[in-house]
């Protein structure tokens, strides 16, 4: 209970992520995770850990395989507490390690192992003529697990996560025109590869 | 701002292929000339449509959030400082596990230790530049209260 009023008191002097607040506020965050304070790494965990796990779900196409990197890229980050620069962002900094994490494990996957919900040829609709919402995301998402890792990366980052280009660009190593360059591909891909069932997945007539 | 008078559909169209219809998303330096496009083309008004419908597809993706028992194991990871992670089959509810459990994972997580790259990461971004600094609590407050 202590720990739950104290990340309410927390949650009351950490802004969202933006600017140079956020960045002192996200030191002072890990200088108590660094202290071994329950509640800020509470904290912490309560404000990105859903976000890291959706990134890495994006990038590998499983819950099991994404939990694991969401774990790791944790792990590595309290471990990092007593060496955390003063201007550095969590968000950004998780969001790279479980890129990196994420790649390395790609790079290991056989090419025989399938994303878990394939389901571009999913079933129609139902009997009132729309798919229902657990059908649109076996489909948007086997959509996004067919694209490039790069490409899916980049719109992972910039389309789902919000990051700016230029925190992607960092986090993916690469310059912003190439991000840019990435995100255009991967969304030109998805609209080929989604026009066919546009209609059943907006529910429209 | 001056309107930029090299910003055409072609420039619009490749903004929107890269950053889609959410005009937050896109790049300040080009958002005023884009938006001036729209306001005055048709052509430029149906390709932010067309994107805007890319992105209510995009939004039909799936929305994972971590389960309860991944966030116990990170915040158990958080209060050990490991160096290795524990497999998934080690699971912690809210509370510690009989002290038994927790032998038994202990000696699990040395066997798995050798089997586990060191987790330090490399990056840039974790050179250290100096000692983290004091940040008074009050300052965080002051910076609140000036909204």
């Amino acid at each position: 209970m202590e720990t739950m009023t104290a990340v309410a008191a927390l949650r009351a002097i950490v802004p969202p992520v933006s600017g140079e607040r956020s960045r002192a506020a996200d030191g002072e965050l890990m200088r108590r995770v660094a202290a071994g304070d329950a509640a800020a790494c509470r904290f912490v965990a309560d404000r990105h850990l859903d976000g890291i796990v959706r990134f890495a779900y994006r990038m590998l196409g499983n819950q099991a395989d994404a939990e694991d990197v969401a774990q790791e890229a944790f792990m590595r980050l309290w471990q990092t507490s007593k060496r955390w620069k003063p201007n550095a962002l969590i968000k950004t900094w998780l969001h790279r390690v479980a890129h990196n994490l994420a790649i390395d494990r790609l790079r290991l996957r056989k090419p025989s192992e399938a994303v878990e919900d394939a389901g571009l040829s999913d079933a129609g609709p139902g009997p009132g003529g729309h798919l229902q919402r657990d059908q649109v995301a076996r489909i948007v998402d086997a959509a996004i697990a067919a694209l490039p890792d790069r490409q899916r990366a980049a719109l992972a980052l910039v389309h789902y996560e919000e990051m700016s280009n230029i925190d992607a660009a960092k986090i993916m190593g690469v310059s912003v025109e190439a991000i840019e360059s990435l995100l255009a591909r991967a969304r030109r891909a998805l609209r080929a590869s989604l026009s066919e069932r546009r209609a059943d997945l907006l529910g429209e007539p | 701002m001056a309107e930029r008078q090299d910003f055409g559909l072609e420039q619009l169209q490749a903004l929107l292929d890269s950053y889609g219809a959410n005009r937050a998303r896109w790049p300040t330096g080009l958002r005023t000339a884009a938006e001036a496009l729209i306001d005055r083309d048709p052509e430029a008004r149906a390709a932010l449509a067309e994107a805007q419908r890319l992105d209510d597809l995009l939004s039909g993706a799936s929305d994972p959030l971590a389960s309860p028992e991944l966030k116990a194991r990170v915040l158990a990871d958080a209060s050990a400082r490991r160096r290795f992670r524990l497999p998934r089959s080690i699971s912690f509810g809210p509370f510690w596990k009989p002290a038994a459990t927790l032998a038994a994972a202990a000696i699990l997580g040395v066997a798995l230790g050798v089997l586990v790259e060191p987790p330090l990461p490399t990056t840039a971004e974790l050179s250290v530049e100096g000692e983290i600094g004091e940040l008074a609590l009050s300052s965080l407050y002051d910076a609140e209260s000036q909204q």
